[in-house]
């Protein structure tokens, strides 16, 4: 897209605004001896000192003056650009105004709040505008991209989370696709039967308010007839293009063998003579070859040809002629503007742990199959029953294949409650069964959870602390080993029935997904949120977001809130119709980019990656956010972040050591996000540093390479620092690019011992005492020998 | 001009000479290495050279096999070079040409001029016989 | 050297030189006893290592046999087999051990004459050269 398109500028014509900020500036800087050095500067065309740059008057004056004289480049000497740059953006925004470069100098916060000696501060305030001038020669205008915004919205599986974003998002006007690869939607949901915290059945969906009632089954919600909802059954996603706003999908739909004539009559079902495990009751009871699930949506037969002999007896007796044996898969395309994965969970399998004898013994059940058995459409009609017996006792067995190093760290989250809810079911049908829970903790947070652990307490539901060990058979009893950490001894118990908690994990469509779309997953296998913080339902590229059981363990309740979250999400972005794109991003020099793939390798967003067949590295913009991480580790130098160029950065470099009198000029390099945030802080709370440090701002401390640190030092500086986010908590992932980059120019410079001058300090913005201390510090270091 | 050669620049004006150790995470300084012993002749690290520094030579070193140190046997080729050995009636003097469609046998030959040290061949190499050497030489004497 | 009944293994590939082999038997013609069939999916299966195993062991000759070029059910495996018999063929050619003992010939299936010729041909061809030189230095 930019690749190959190194911006010609034309010459600069340069504009200097010093503010006085009422005298908070000129109290200590002397601003207008400043002003008449610069206004004597090479391309400088006009420099004038105001009170208040910000108001409104001047505000407009300055427009004034920048069309009068047809500035072209903006230098702005004022308080923090995080606090006002927007504001003088705006107004030229607003006018039609493009200014190749607007850069605001910092001399408020970084000098006049935090420095007393006004000639030292004068200076610094001088050399930190001669470098914002010299870089802002090299400015180039950022190509803005605009895409108009496909109005409608995807949603990738179609369980609990994905039918409440995809009914959510339809309410809100937009065109919905609901694609669910089963024939029917519901997920895992549809098949726990009963649901905590509000002991009812699972499948409650928000309905229409204009309808009665707050909720509704999802098979009474009328969601197939639902305004604006596509729901595409049987249905996976092939590929997916394009970027946010305007995304190509291609979808693949299986054929049913069923055509739209089926009224569910089940004639067909009676003649079947193929019978095939029901995956619907997790393979414990069978169904025919031409089947429907338990309250299906879409209401209709499907034919499982895996099974089917095709004997075509179904097609005989149809009375609607609703059997197309002609079908096949057909493709469809879709266009969105964004994406909805709700992919969702499976339940980790406990044959896995030989130790539990899952599938070895009948009577070893997980908690998802014990809800089949307790529901009534499941394999006994919902009774307890094996062999026509019911159960005299039971024992859960919880956390298995979670909270373990070997199978998943992670707590489930999930499995404390299914065998509280279990529990508490058994014991008000079957009041005589015994039931023994064994735990490591009893997890219950959530409204109304604690309850369900207090309930099973009344109904004598024992819980027994300790990890049980083994289950082994003995005279057709089952005998599950575990320890008891009450009575601190080792436990047999002689049980009927044992119920493996198994824990939770991403489901194989989940990580498929993540695949196809190029997401990365997290140590627990789920698909990682941009930020776990603040970020939980973006994810890595713009206009594709996660909710429910695709980004971790999450029961209803929380799916529900997940999906509306996400739907929300969605609809904010579809509620533009174009998306601007003004982030800084990096150029690739095609002459000099030969392929070799270190840029794909650092970029913490998959956004730069190289064409195999051009050997060219090709930039995804919608995905890129700027760090210039690519840019600090391209070893060709082909790649360059636009605005931070190294010629940039040299510049700026140079223009503040230029008067560098008595050789004590430290450089600062500070990140936008948390770096800036500490140091404007440190101004606000007036906490004082010496007046060698000057700081020039990046994106991210990512961009930095060893030869900007080593770049400083050549031109006089005394010493150079870094300030940037804590470590973990870059907002560019760019991870330990410039840990390894700084360690890299230390490495080089301890061979004249300079390398004690080179230092890296993280904080989080609230850290401004911390950031003040470490300034100090820092000179105090560089001064001393 | 690329980072590295900017970087000894830069250090030279500073008045650095001698060699760097580069941390592990950074590619682009330094110079490949090549591991015959673990080499499997898959020829991946020619395809994904972006620089054309590394040739994947189809030629069969036979007299040179029975120089090299022993090795633990654990590859493949290792078993048939103790095959060879073991069937050797005379000691032979040519290295032989393997053909086109025959995969696995070979020898990787580096150009360091063209090296740039990015290290994807490293992230290629199938047998880990490829490795950046993290050191950085500035000259100039110690 | 005419009592000397060489050890010849036979790497045919499962779709034409088997069942070449196997008309041949149907068809009750006569081929030397010297010869030992191994049944591969395919030529291209073949691997050096087998056939220097083989000759390790004291196998006197070694006959990869394959579909015709061309017709190979794999795309181009007798292609590769032939490859890799005449890269060893050098080798053992260079140490000595003599490349003629290792022969690759193609047939299709409805070829049974040209499987016995050339298993016929090879047990002649060995019986030739006396036994595995190696064997006999052990």
């Amino acid at each position: 897209m930019s690749n190959n398109r190194v911006q010609k500028s034309p010459k600069p014509k340069i504009g200097v605004f010093l503010c006085d900020c009422g005298n908070e500036i000129s109290r200590i800087i002397n601003t207008q001896k400043i002003n008449d050095s610069l206004s004597k500067e090479n391309d400088v065309i006009v420099a004038e000192v105001h009170r208040h740059l910000c108001d409104s008057h001047t505000l407009k004056r300055l427009r004034r003056i920048v069309i009068d004289n047809q500035i072209n480049s903006l230098v702005i000497g004022g308080c923090s650009p995080q606090l006002h740059l927007e504001t003088f953006s705006k107004i030229f925004r607003e006018a039609n105004i493009n200014l190749i470069g607007l850069k605001m100098v910092n001399i408020r916060e970084h000098c006049s709040w935090v420095h007393k000696d006004k000639e030292k501060a004068t200076d610094k305030a001088a050399a930190l505008l001669n470098g914002a001038i010299n870089k802002i020669k090299a400015s180039k205008e950022i190509e803005v991209v605009e895409t108009k915004v496909k109005k409608a919205a995807l949603v990738i599986g179609a369980g609990v989370a994905g039918t409440n974003a995809a009914l959510e998002l339809a309410k809100k006007g937009i065109k919905t696709y609901l694609v669910e690869k089963n024939p029917w939607i519901g997920g895992v949901t549809a098949q726990v039967g009963m649901a905590f915290p509000t002991d009812d059945c699972a499948y409650c969906i928000g309905a229409r308010s204009e309808r009665s009632g707050i909720r509704k089954c999802f098979y009474r919600a009328g969601l197939e007839s639902y305004p604006n909802l596509e729901i595409m059954t049987n249905t996976t996603v092939k590929s997916v293009e394009g970027k946010v706003g305007d995304f190509r999908v291609t979808i693949e739909e299986y054929p049913t063998f069923i055509n739209e004539d089926c009224v569910s009559c089940g004639i067909c079902e009676e003649v079947c003579p193929i019978e095939a495990p029901d995956t619907f009751n997790r393979g414990l009871s069978k169904r025919k070859a031409i089947y429907k699930q338990f309250e299906a949506v879409p209401n209709k037969y499907i034919i499982d040809f895996d099974a089917c002999n095709v004997c075509k007896k179904c097609e005989e007796v149809c009375p609607e002629k609703a059997i197309d044996f002609s079908q096949r898969p057909k493709k469809h395309e879709l266009e969105v503007g964004a994406i909805v994965v709700a992919t969702g969970i499976s339940e980790f399998d406990p044959s896995a742990l030989t130790r539990y004898g899952y599938k070895k013994y009948p009577q070893v059940l997980t908690q998802l199959d014990l809800g089949r058995y307790l529901d009534p459409a499941g394999p006994t009609k919902g009774e307890l029953s094996f062999n026509d017996k019911t159960p005299e006792s039971i024992v859960m067995i919880q956390c298995v294949g979670s909270r373990e190093k070997e199978q998943n760290s992670y707590c489930s989250r999930l499995c404390c409650m299914m065998a509280l809810k279990h529990a508490t079911l058994i014991k008000k049908r079957y009041p005589n069964t015994k039931i023994t829970i064994c735990y490591i903790d009893i997890r219950t947070t959530g409204e109304g959870y604690e309850d369900w652990y207090d309930r099973a307490r009344d109904l004598e539901v024992i819980f027994m602390h300790g990890k049980a060990s083994e289950v082994l058979e003995k005279n057709g009893k089952l005998i599950v080993r575990t320890e008891d950490v009450m009575l601190g001894e080792a436990v047999e118990l002689k049980t009927d029935l044992v119920v493996l908690s198994a824990g939770i994990e991403s489901s194989q469509e989940t990580r498929e997904m993540a695949g196809l779309l190029g997401l990365e997953l997290n140590k627990d296998n789920f698909i990682k949120s941009l930020d776990p913080k603040v970020r939980g339902l973006d994810t890595a590229k713009w206009g594709i977001f996660i909710c429910g059981g695709s980004r971790g363990p999450t029961d209803i309740p929380e799916s529900i809130l997940q999906a509306n979250a996400a739907s929300s999400k969605v609809s904010s972005l579809l509620a533009r119709d174009k998306i601007v794109n003004t982030r800084v991003y990096p150029i690739v020099d095609n002459e000099l980019c030969d392929g070799c793939e270190v840029c794909q390798v650092k970029c913490g967003f998959s956004a730069i990656e190289v064409d195999k067949e051009e050997k060219k590295a090709k930039l995804n913009r919608s995905s890129c956010h700027g760090c210039g991480v690519c840019a600090a580790n391209c070893p060709n130098n082909a790649v360059q972040l636009l605005n931070y160029e190294d010629e940039a950065i040299f510049a700026e470099v140079e223009g503040i050591l230029r008067t560098n009198g008595d050789g004590k000029k430290i450089v600062g390099f500070i990140c936008s996000e948390c770096g800036y945030a500490s140091s404007d802080l440190a101004g606000v709370e007036r906490f004082n540093y010496p007046e060698s440090i000057h700081f020039i701002d990046l994106p991210c401390l990512g961009r930095i390479s060893a030869i900007h640190i080593l770049k400083a030092f050549e031109q006089g500086a005394a010493g150079v620092v870094l300030v940037g986010c804590m470590p973990g908590r870059c907002q560019y992932n760019s991870g330990n690019s410039p840990k390894d980059n700084i360690a890299l120019a230390k490495e080089v410079l301890k061979k004249v011992k300079l390398n004690e001058k080179v230092k890296l300090y993280n904080f989080c913005g609230a850290k401004s005492h911390e950031f003040a201390k470490a300034m100090n510090d820092f000179a105090t270091i560089v001064a001393s020998n | 001009m690329r980072k590295s050669e900017l970087l000894v620049e830069v250090a030279k004006n500073i008045g650095i000479k001698g060699t760097i150790n580069v941390p592990d995470g950074l590619w682009g300084y330094g110079k490949i290495k090549y591991d015959e012993g673990k080499c499997i002749g898959c020829s991946k690290c020619e395809v994904n050279c972006s620089e054309g520094a590394i040739s994947f030579e189809r030629i069969f070193d036979l007299p040179k096999i029975y120089e090299a140190e022993k090795s633990d046997g654990s590859l493949k080729k290792d078993r048939i070079v103790a095959l060879i050995k073991s069937l050797t009636l005379k000691k032979p003097k040519n290295p032989i040409n393997v053909p086109e469609l025959v995969e696995g046998y070979g020898n990787v030959k580096i150009d360091l001029d063209k090296c740039i040290g990015c290290g994807n061949c490293q992230r290629y190499c199938t047998g880990k016989a490829l490795k950046v050497e993290k050191i950085l030489e500035i000259g100039g004497g110690n | 050297m005419s009592d000397f009944e060489p050890k010849i293994i036979t790497f045919c590939c499962n779709y034409c030189s088997y069942v070449a082999a196997d008309t041949a038997g149907t068809r009750k013609e006569h081929y030397p006893a010297n010869v030992e069939l191994l049944r591969l999916p395919c030529s291209g299966k073949v691997d050096i290592l087998y056939i220097l195993e083989a000759f390790n062991k004291g196998v006197d000759g070694v006959l990869v046999t394959g579909c015709r070029k061309e017709q190979c059910h794999f795309m181009e495996g007798n292609y590769k087999a032939e490859a890799k018999v005449m890269f060893l063929k050098d080798i053992l050619d260079e140490i000595g051990f003599g490349g003629n003992r290792l022969h690759v010939q193609f047939m299709s299936a409805g070829e049974p004459d040209e499987f016995v010729r050339a298993v016929t041909d090879m047990t002649a061809r060995i019986k030739e050269l006396g036994p595995n030189p190696v064997e006999n230095k052990k």
